[in-house]
């Protein structure tokens, strides 16, 4: 029995029609996973390392079933394994495991330190030119990790109204990282 | 709304707990759609962690100073323009 190219709707049975439908997967959608997983995780190693766990998990499973399903289970599988890393470094952050680390970073030459220094001041200029919600919702989201649910319920904002303050002070910063470089 | 004003609000809804299987379909939708998209979308990502990069004792003293000029804000504070949609919508 000839067999038919894997399309959208095949759903795949043998162990190399399995692998081949993740290959394409990966081809497809591993740019957009690892940038999914950069939003959710805030580094790109963990991310590419979430991604490889995913994909394993795929390869692992039983009855896969089309395309469009593996699509879906594999940003679900991975958003999971997601959460898993970012309660593993939740236990990390309480032994303090940052502080260690921080120590060990080699320090800044002068000239780096002169240089970012600059460079903070240029982005500090040109966000207090900004709407005074502008700035304030940047630093707390961005600068200082505050959910943008709690940041709506203090200001009285919807979360849509601040994630709009908070992409025009990312977008301020990216013009003057462009005009200081 | 521009490309960038896109990516940068996808970005954000992409770190919510509260994301749902929908959601993220049609972020991919939108992501696959056109390469400016893709740029944007890498672009202020790549802003955003570039942001968050070095010691935190840097990043906290751009907040400090940024929340405490937020207190004090000039004559912007008052007048700051809002699209309307945004403030009915989730």
């Amino acid at each position: 029995v000839r067999r038919e190219p894997c399309n959208d709707e095949s759903t795949p049975e043998s162990s190399t029609e399995r692998a081949e439908t993740v290959r394409r997967l990966f081809q497809e959608h591993n740019r957009a996973l690892v940038r999914f997983l950069r939003a959710r995780l805030h580094s790109e190693q963990d991310a590419h390392e979430v991604a490889q766990e995913a994909y394993v998990k795929l390869l692992q499973l039983e009855k896969p079933g089309a395309l469009s399903f593996l699509r879906s289970y594999l940003f679900k599988t991975a958003s999971n394994l997601a959460i898993d890393r970012m309660r593993a470094r939740a236990v990390r952050h309480h032994v303090d495991m940052d502080a260690l680390f921080e120590e060990l970073e080699e320090p800044l030459t002068p000239e780096r330190e002169v240089l970012a220094q600059q460079e903070v001041e240029g982005i500090a200029a040109r966000l207090e030119r900004l709407p005074a919600q502008c700035s304030y919702a940047f630093a707390m989201h961005v600068l200082l990790d505050r959910p943008v649910r709690e940041i709506a319920a203090e200001l009285k904002l919807t979360e849509r109204a601040v994630r709009y303050y908070i992409v025009r002070a990312l977008i301020a910063c990216r013009k003057a990282r462009e005009a200081g470089s | 709304m521009t490309a960038l004003d896109k990516a940068g609000d996808w970005m954000l809804r992409l770190q919510s707990d509260e994301l749902d299987p929908r959601e993220l379909a049609e972020w991919l939708d939108w992501y696959d759609a056109d390469p400016e998209n893709r740029d944007a979308f890498e672009s202020l990502q790549g802003e955003y962690e570039a942001l968050r990069a070095g010691p935190m004792e840097r990043r906290s003293a751009l907040a400090q100073r940024l929340i405490a000029s937020s207190r004090h804000p000039g004559p912007y504070f008052l007048g700051t323009p809002l699209p309307r949609a945004l403030l009915l919508s989730r």
